[in-house]
């Protein structure tokens, strides 16, 4: 099935975004989010958990097997990164398009 | 910090088990990372209470999810049966949400009867028709057999049991009146003076 832009809630966007630069077990994925949405997205383990559980069966992410540490870290996979450049761009077409209608300024804050 | 995460490993029992097998355990060590970052006490006891708070939604959430898988592989007999007992059910909470809004009182007379007594007992027995097909065909008996299982098609045991309550609620205690004639204040105390 054809995957259509912006299909993934901003949770589960964050969380990929998050681990798009490595492996991350859960506490590092919680501040990674937090960290890219300048501190807008707070999650706790519940919220996290329920994300990642969706996200795995849809295939977008894969527990890691070895790791050496008890924690269990997860990645993406090669869907999940296709799903993640996806969003990315139709972000980026939208920002583009809120530049041309003058609804954003250059610098992202609304005029 | 112990006491904490052991409340909070005791609560994680609500969740469903096959969740809580596989999640239980990263939920409880993220916790603890979570609160070992912290610095102050005021910090860590946030974080609890934020993780605490969040649990019934992550709970309910999860329980509607398995409802949702349990009614994907039924065989259409019972997904029909279900929807539609939970269809005859809806009148009931209708009129009681009405009444309480505002007494509408005699002029529920009429179909009050069918609505809080006949449509749940149809829904009653639709529910539990649905079950013994369910028991016959699919051997849901040993399917049943561990909680797991018991927790996974909860759903399907959902209906019949609120249906079986409502009648037993205004047949059992002939309660049909108060419900639909009463004033919603006084319903409770109208039933157990019945």
């Amino acid at each position: 099935m054809k995957r259509h832009f912006s299909q993934l809630p901003q949770v589960a966007f964050s969380i990929l975004l998050a681990l798009s630069l490595k492996p991350r077990h859960g506490y590092e994925i919680i501040k990674q989010v937090e960290e890219d949405s300048a501190g807008k997205i707070k999650l706790v383990s519940g919220a996290l958990y329920t994300s990642i559980k969706k996200l795995h069966e849809q295939g977008l992410i894969e527990e890691v097997t070895e790791t050496g540490d008890t924690r269990r870290y997860y990645k993406l996979t090669e869907e999940g990164g296709k799903a993640l450049a996806a969003e990315l761009s139709y972000y980026q077409a939208t920002v583009e398009l809120g530049r041309k209608r003058q609804i954003l300024t250059t610098q992202g804050g609304l005029k | 910090m112990k006491p904490f995460i052991t409340i909070y490993k005791q609560a994680l029992k609500i969740l469903p088990v096959v969740y809580r097998n596989r999640y239980g355990e990263p939920m409880v060590r993220t916790l603890e990372d979570m609160m070992a970052d912290q610095i102050t006490a005021q910090a860590k006891w946030n974080v609890w209470l934020r993780t605490m708070f969040d649990l019934p939604i992550t709970t309910a959430y999860q329980y509607a999810q398995t409802g949702g898988k349990t009614m994907h592989q039924a065989p259409n007999y019972a997904k029909q049966g279900t929807i539609v007992s939970t269809l005859l059910l809806v009148p009931f909470i209708v009129i009681v949400t009405l009444n309480s809004i505002h007494p509408l009182t005699k002029s529920w007379i009429g179909i009050g009867y069918l609505s809080v007594f006949i449509l749940p007992f149809v829904a009653l027995l639709l529910g539990l028709a649905v079950l013994v097909r369910l028991f016959i065909a699919h051997d849901l008996w040993s399917r049943l057999k561990s909680i797991k299982q018991l927790q996974n098609n909860w759903i399907l045991f959902a209906v019949p049991i609120l249906a079986f309550a409502m009648v037993s609620f205004a047949f059992g205690h002939d309660g049909v009146h108060c419900i639909t004639d009463g004033h919603p204040s006084k319903i409770m105390r109208c039933v157990s003076n019945s």
